[in-house]
């Protein structure tokens, strides 16, 4: 099978910087002679003693000479000695042509269609892709006297093995996850989505690292003009590199200067094809097991892919869970400070003496004593993420001696104060997408500074800007706040609540025409 | 070019008004806790010279809060008196001896002295309404025989905060006991303005010994020389306090104005008086107001029903003829309650039931004839009472222990 890779960067807009490895400047055709090509590679290639040249002559009594060249440190060595080196030398190989005398066209061609056992062969004919070939770890033949080569995909090198998802974990549910490698997670998505209508574009960004980027969907559901959108943004990032989905995410997002992600980054396969079959594209980096989800909602960072997999009540009851937590964990410090130094009265009166009671001698004010503890917990928690494991457990009871106890003892800050932040990390925690709980984390201290200002009053007045500013956002088309704003009953069917399966019988209509989901009327009959 | 400028200088100005905007509102009105003196109770009397004499309860949070190491020892609150011609000027004038805000919002109870109540409450309450400090739900209480300021400073066992001890006994008894009203600000200053009504509210008496109440160690004791008691319903007439209903009375006076919810009444029992207790549990009243003929009718119609929950004597529980006999005693104790609460009101001359506001609710025509006069209308007024009671349960037990086979 012979494959013509896409490539949507052809040296067109390039702007001379071919000095520093730019792989999309066009570098002109192949050299005929054997020698030739082998020294302009190796003084293209950076100093690499992994560049391997194997010289050889076809066996068939020819004198037909060949090279080999691969990078040994990214090839499947295996599949290098296995399926073209010892193809070629077989001495069980088919009949050549029965001159003795084959011209070197007459021999490549013979390679090409003949002795290799390799299943993905391409015949490439400029530097620029043989050397990228080269680059992605191919085995590149070459024939003495003629200006071509072939390039066997024999791709390797360790790649992690497919494994628990960490960052979005469940109970019940698959728990396969991607990893680094792009087929790897095409692989696990299409077996997933056994459909003829699955198709996927691939695209390579960045000059340098010429990362490969998948851009996934279900054709017949997706709408053309979000996926022509996708393919337009993809196509004019022009960078040095791609090492993680959160670049491509930086430069194709519709409102870099908001606090609020408006592209959904996921680990999980199922995921991936949840939304696929919704009408969304996908974007898979290579590199990287978290790939990206366009048009995003917001409701999407509140489903666990588990609401899906466990019974519909539970689905419910933890969604609005979440939808709690997001709300405490965007305003639990604010309201504290809000009722301990502006709204006394709200509250009870035996609450407000014990209040009263643990801030005496408390030396600051309510804002300052919730800057200082949230604070040191933020501190507390990038420490907790970064550290080695083993030293782990040594920050987390210095954490809780110092945070809790001591502060207290100390009379630096209250023990109420401690119970706020406290409810407040683990509400964050309970946000089940992380992008948007570090959202929360740091507007939480905009409203902080609010309501350390003006009160309730300052807490309204930036929730009506923070909704207002929601309602302006757009993810590729979509408005953030669908199906709220604008308002779509019909889509409240896995929303705040998820009812069961044979009841959402529709796809949501902004990312898709074709609507229908299932068949009416599946409701089990009792 | 030049609209961007001009763009970006709108932005700016905007951004200048609204940041502009925090600061004025600045930090008017925060306060921060450790800088507020809470008040949970205040007692208002006059002088001799027609002046004001207030004291205010201000809670210690420090001896109240266990979550602070070292407290204890000292009172859970202190009592700050200060005397004045307005209520707001000795609010302010407090200030002089307490060393933080005083706040006011959490006031529970207000404590009326004797002779305030007796010179007129209304011009106290307009600082109530005014104040947006104030709540208008706290509670008012008429001190009977005691100073108010001894009131407010009287130390309390099992509540640390004494407002909150008169609260809790306050609801309690008028739930299970349903001798004195429940009356909050708000409630009195609709009575009191309503011309169909006359504001009554419950008395606050200390009993023992006066001395000690403002001590610590007499909680250390397991039996204070002393002890508050809510008892007795004050009656007003325009703003003045002008009598007391006790007893029997202000358990009628709760029957009449539908605010029984349990009590406990004894009956006789085979010719032993108060021989046999009754619980009252649920009870139902409905008045009906009328003119006719220029003389106010009042039709009072009770349904009641009660418990037996103890019995002294041998009387027969399943007989259905002896339950009658008692249901028929329990209405006449009743109505005999009733009666002498409002024959006492209407020697007062003062409509602390609200049949003038009945009145006007149901026959708001008859009611513009009258209300001018409504006070003797009210006096000499026809009142009948129907009482429907009904023993339901006998309690846990059956038959008497004293009656033998």
């Amino acid at each position: 099978m012979i494959k013509r890779s896409t490539r949507s960067k052809s040296g067109g807009k390039d702007n001379g910087n071919s000095g520093s490895g730019n792989l999309s400047v066009p570098r002109g055709h192949l050299e005929t002679g054997l020698n030739d090509n082998i020294d302009r590679i190796r003084s293209e290639v950076a100093a690499s003693p992994d560049l391997i040249v194997r010289r050889f002559t076809l066996r068939t009594g020819q004198k037909q000479h060949v090279a080999a060249i691969y990078l040994e440190t990214i090839t499947d060595k295996e599949m290098v000695n296995e399926f073209v080196m010892r193809s070629l030398m077989s001495p069980f190989l088919p009949e050549m042509p029965p001159e003795n005398d084959a011209s070197p066209e007459e021999a490549f061609k013979y390679i090409c269609d003949n002795a290799l056992t390799v299943g993905q062969v391409e015949v490439l004919d400029n530097w620029t892709t043989m050397l990228l070939e080269l680059l992605t770890g191919k085995t590149l033949l070459f024939v003495d006297g003629w200006d071509q080569c072939i390039s066997c995909s024999t791709i390797g090198g360790e790649t992690r093995a497919v494994s628990e998802a960490s960052t979005q974990v469940v109970i019940r549910g698959p728990k396969d996850s991607f990893n680094e490698s792009l087929p790897t997670n095409i692989a696990l998505v299409r077996r997933r989505i056994r459909s003829e209508k699955f198709g996927f574009e691939a695209i390579k960004i960045g000059k340098v690292t010429q990362t490969n980027v998948a851009m996934l969907y279900i054709e017949g559901i997706v709408k053309d003009e979000i996926k022509q959108e996708v393919r337009k943004r993809l196509e004019k990032i022009d960078t040095d590199a791609i090492l993680e989905s959160g670049y491509i995410e930086e430069f194709i997002e519709d409102n870099w200067s908001s606090p609020f992600p408006t592209i959904y980054n996921t680990e999980r396969p199922d995921v991936i094809a949840a939304n696929l079959i919704e009408g969304r594209v996908a974007i898979l980096v290579d590199g990287t097991p978290f790939a990206l989800i366009v048009p995003t909602i917001l409701p999407q960072f509140f489903a666990s892919a588990e609401d899906y997999y466990q019974r519909y009540d539970i689905g419910t009851f933890l969604r609005l869970l979440r939808y709690a937590a997001f709300i405490v964990s965007l305003f639990g410090p604010a309201v504290y400070i809000a009722l301990t130094s502006f709204h006394q009265e709200m509250l009870p009166t035996t609450l407000l003496i014990n209040l009263s009671g643990a801030r005496e001698g408390v030396p600051f004010p309510a804002l300052i004593e919730a800057f200082l503890m949230e604070l040191s917990f933020e501190i507390l928690r990038e420490a907790g993420v970064r550290m080695p494991r083993a030293v782990g457990q040594a920050v987390s009871i210095v954490g809780a001696l110092v945070l809790g106890e001591a502060a207290v003892q100390a009379g630096i800050v209250s023990p109420i104060m401690v119970i706020v932040v406290a409810i407040t990390a683990i509400a964050n925690f309970s946000i089940p997408a992380y992008n948007l709980a570090i959202t929360a984390r740091l507007l939480r201290f905009l409203f902080m500074i609010a309501a350390g200002m003006i009160g309730f009053y300052g807490i309204i007045l930036g929730l009506i800007m923070l909704v207002a500013h929601m309602n302006a956002l757009r993810s590729f088309g979509v408005s953030f706040l669908s199906p709220l704003v604008p308002f779509k009953f019909n889509q409240f069917k896995d929303f705040f609540v998820r009812l069961p399966h044979w009841s959402n019988t529709e796809r949501p209509d902004d990312m898709t025409d074709n609507t229908t989901r299932m068949a009416q009327g599946q409701k089990p009959q009792t | 070019m030049n609209a961007s400028i001009r763009f970006l200088k709108l932005t700016l100005a905007a951004a200048v008004l609204i940041a502009s905007a925090l600061l004025v509102t600045g930090c008017w009105n925060s306060r921060e806790l450790n800088m507020l003196a809470i008040v949970t109770a205040m007692s208002i009397d006059k002088t001799d010279n027609d002046e004001y004499s207030l004291a205010f309860q201000v809670v210690m949070p420090g001896e109240l809060s266990n979550s602070v190491k070292g407290g204890g020892g000292g009172a859970p609150y202190s009592v700050y008196t200060v005397k004045s011609k307005t209520l707001f000027e000795g609010i302010r004038k407090a200030s002089k001896q307490v060393p933080r805000q005083l706040f006011f919002s959490h006031i529970q109870v207000v404590i009326l002295g004797e002779r305030l109540a007796k010179n007129g409450i209304e011009e106290i309450f307009d600082f109530f309404e005014r104040s947006h400090e104030v709540r208008l739900t706290s509670m008012l209480l008429v001190a009977r025989g005691t100073k108010p300021d001894l009131l407010v400073s009287t130390l309390v066992p099992l509540a640390p905060i004494q407002a909150e001890a008169l609260m809790g006994s306050s609801e309690f008894s008028s739930r299970i006991w349903s001798n004195s009203p429940n009356i909050g600000i708000d409630d009195a200053i609709r009575k009191l303005i309503n011309p169909g009504v006359e504001p009554s509210m419950s008395g606050l008496r200390l009993v023992g010994n006066e001395e000690e109440a403002t001590k610590k160690s007499s909680l250390e004791t397991t039996r204070p020389p002393y002890h508050l008691e809510i008892t007795g319903v004050a009656l007003f007439r325009e703003g003045k306090l002008v009598g007391w209903l006790d007893n029997d009375k202000a358990r009628g006076y709760m029957f009449v104005v539908n605010k029984m919810s349990s009590t406990i009444m004894n009956l006789s029992c085979q010719d032993k008086p108060d021989a046999l207790a009754l619980e009252v549990i649920k009870s139902k009243t409905k008045t009906d107001v009328s003119v006719q003929n220029d003389r106010a009718k009042v039709k009072i119609t009770v349904m009641a029903e009660g418990n037996i929950s103890e019995v002294k004597c041998a009387v027969p529980l399943d007989d259905l003829a002896e339950l009658n006999r008692m249901e028929k005693e329990w209405g006449d104790t009743a109505i005999a309650d009733m009666t002498g609460a409002i024959k006492r009101a209407q020697s007062l001359h003062t409509d602390v039931f609200g049949f003038g506001e009945v009145l006007q609710r149901q026959h708001p025509k008859q009611w513009k004839k009258v209300e001018s006069q409504w006070g003797d209308k009210f006096t000499d007024a026809e009142i009948s009472i129907a009482f429907q009671g009904q023993i339901l349960r006998t309690g846990m037990r059956g038959k008497s222990l004293m009656e033998k086979p």
